[in-house]
């Protein structure tokens, strides 16, 4: 079925009454009051403004909490410079986001456990899952988890073949230099790496390897 | 972030923390027994730890941006000098970290502190500040930095500081400015101690206390407060009798409502003293001006002793007969919280009020401790277990 952005939406605001339509700046927003919640139980209201930019569904949308109950706004809360919330690294979001989310999901599943873990954060100084590093690392943490493996050369010779993909054959040598054919030496990386997604990676992959470069002596 | 008020349960002594919207954080008086640290007996609160959780960082070391000792006794300093940090703010080190030492950013000294030995921490605050005044003294570079800052409150005794009356603030006058920043909805007035006392013959160090009032309001251009707290330290009634009389006559009572009250933490852990003369029974009744500084109550106005349980016997402080004095002021039982019994005498939790446009209003534990456990558990639940940020 096509998506239908409108509906979409529609179908999210029908579980969150206290959002609503509105105009900013000439732009269609989504505006409102945001409980974060479990069940029945209303842990903490937050004043939101939910933005969506041209990759929505394929990218999360922006959310700026207007409340300003988030303190300090800056990085030490993830919150981006310009003022929206990040709710996890690029690897992380970008493989959920592949195959298009809905706004429901991202309200239920995305914005109330992001708001509720900084509510934790406010009570208890720490965040409940612990936090990523910042910058670029954060980035490579997921990868880390992903490849199982902190080799940071390893992890961006998989992501390579991503990123070349139109090009790709399994009956090509394989990258990690063994002479095998790739399907018998380290095909085993395949679904991982095509789970990733293909859409978006290109960008985090030249992020990454310039980084990588950046360590080299 | 909500301005709060947390009063710490730690025994008969004071320690509190006032939390303002942008994080700036002032504690009044500290008590850390050195069995609290640490604590995994629930009668003992771990104080510290709540401390650092509730203060922020900066380059990884833990700091508060101002620090009021109200005076010298050992129930009001008690763990100064372990557990916040002393000298260079440039030489905090791995091991100053590892201690957790807390740094001051700007410390509150009343010269009146340490006119004579009493006890380590008070001289260890005494031989800071006196570090902070030199630098001011010598006109260093580094004065200003965070760590250097220091206000003297009040007037001076024996020592002579009168070259550095730019740092000054004496009673009467309302501060604006906390650890170099100036805040447009709280603010500080000081009531004392006076120059008074260097003349009285009332010996009792606990007259020249700090006695401030902590005045929130809810937009800088309002005139009312939403939230008033008056920090009496060990002061008696012989310093309210002056408070209430140089107030009025500054007529600060109606233009600054510098005698209102929402909190009113009461003085030397719910002493007699503040009624009248020691002991209670040579002198029952209550003075006149004691009374009418309580009936700066606003409504639903709290009183809080800081102290150990009250119980029915001679003991002071807390004393029985100055609660009940209290009571009868108040609403009822429910508006006069003492730190040792709450929420219970097993397991006493700091009594925290949030101030809120709507007033200042107690926090409900209970309430709080359930919406914290769901809070956690859908954090948990998250597909993105952990947040990042560029």
């Amino acid at each position: 079925m096509r998506y239908n952005f409108f509906k979409d939406i529609e179908e999210g605001l029908k579980s969150y009454p206290l959002l609503h339509w509105s105009n900013k700046d000439d732009k269609r927003v989504i505006a409102g009051r945001f409980i974060a919640h479990k069940g029945d139980i209303e842990i903490e209201e937050y004043e939101v403004e939910i933005s969506f930019s041209k990759d929505y569904p394929h990218d999360m949308p922006f959310v700026v909490e207007t409340s300003n109950k988030i303190q300090p706004r800056n990085a030490t809360r993830h919150i981006f410079v310009e003022g929206n919330l990040c709710f996890g690294n690029k690897q992380d979001t970008l493989r959920l986001c592949k195959k298009g989310i809905s706004f429901k999901w991202f309200l239920d599943k995305t914005l109330n456990p992001h708001l509720c873990r900084e509510y934790v954060r406010d009570k208890t100084g720490e965040y409940p899952a612990g936090e990523r590093s910042h910058k670029a690392e954060g980035n490579w943490e997921g990868y880390y988890e992903l490849f199982k493996t902190t080799d940071k050369e390893s992890i961006l010779k998989n992501l390579s073949l991503l990123v070349a993909y139109p090009t790709f054959s399994k009956n090509k040598e394989c990258y990690c230099g063994s002479g095998k054919k790739y399907k018998r030496c380290h095909e085993k990386w395949l679904p991982i790496i095509f789970d990733i997604g293909r859409n978006n990676v290109e960008d985090l992959f030249n992020e990454l390897q310039t980084d990588f470069n950046s360590y080299k002596p | 972030m909500k301005e709060q008020i947390k009063f710490y349960p730690v025994g008969n002594g004071d320690q509190s923390l006032i939390i303002l919207n942008d994080g700036t954080t002032l504690m009044v008086d500290c008590n850390i027994r050195q069995d609290s640290k640490g604590s995994t007996d629930p009668k003992i609160y771990d104080v510290k730890k709540d401390v650092l959780k509730s203060i922020g960082q900066r380059n990884d070391n833990p700091y508060i941006d101002v620090f009021i000792l109200t005076h010298g006794d050992c129930d009001h300093c008690r763990g100064y000098k372990s557990n916040f940090y002393q000298g260079d703010p440039t030489k905090y080190s791995d091991k100053n970290r590892k201690a957790e030492e807390i740094i001051i950013d700007e410390m509150w000294f009343s010269p009146m502190i340490a006119e004579e030995h009493t006890n380590d921490d008070e001289d260890a605050y005494q031989q800071e500040a006196e570090r902070r005044l030199t630098l001011h003294r010598k006109k260093d570079a580094s004065r200003n930095l965070p760590g250097n800052r220091i206000k003297i409150i009040g007037y001076d005794g024996n020592k002579d500081y009168h070259d550095l009356n730019h740092l000054r603030a004496i009673p009467g006058t309302v501060v604006k400015e906390f650890n170099n920043k100036i805040q447009n909805t709280f603010s500080v007035f000081i009531h004392a101690p006076f120059k008074e006392h260097l003349n009285s013959a009332e010996k009792d160090r606990n007259s020249t206390s700090i006695v401030f009032q902590a005045r929130f309001k809810e937009y800088s251009t309002d005139k009312d407060f939403i939230g008033l707290a008056m920090f009496g330290g060990d002061s008696d009634h012989y310093s309210w009798k002056i408070i209430l009389d140089k107030t009025k006559k500054y007529k600060n009572d109606v233009n600054e409502q510098a005698l209102d009250w929402d909190l009113f933490l009461a003085p030397h852990h719910c002493s007699w003293s503040f009624f009248n003369n020691r002991p209670q029974h040579a002198n029952p009744e209550p003075t006149e001006t004691s009374l009418d500084v309580l009936d700066y109550r606003r409504v639903e106005g709290k009183v809080i002793a800081s102290s150990k349980k009250i119980v029915d016997d001679d003991d002071n402080p807390p004393h029985y007969e100055a609660k009940q004095e209290y009571i009868k002021k108040l609403d009822g039982d429910n508006d006069f919280l003492n730190t040792a019994v709450d929420p219970k005498e097993t397991g006493p939790k700091p009594i925290i009020f949030e101030i809120t446009s709507q007033g200042v209003i107690r926090i409900n534990r209970e309430n709080e401790d359930k919406k914290l456990a769901a809070a956690i558990s859908v954090a948990s639940s998250a597909i993105i277990k952990k947040p990042w940020c560029k």
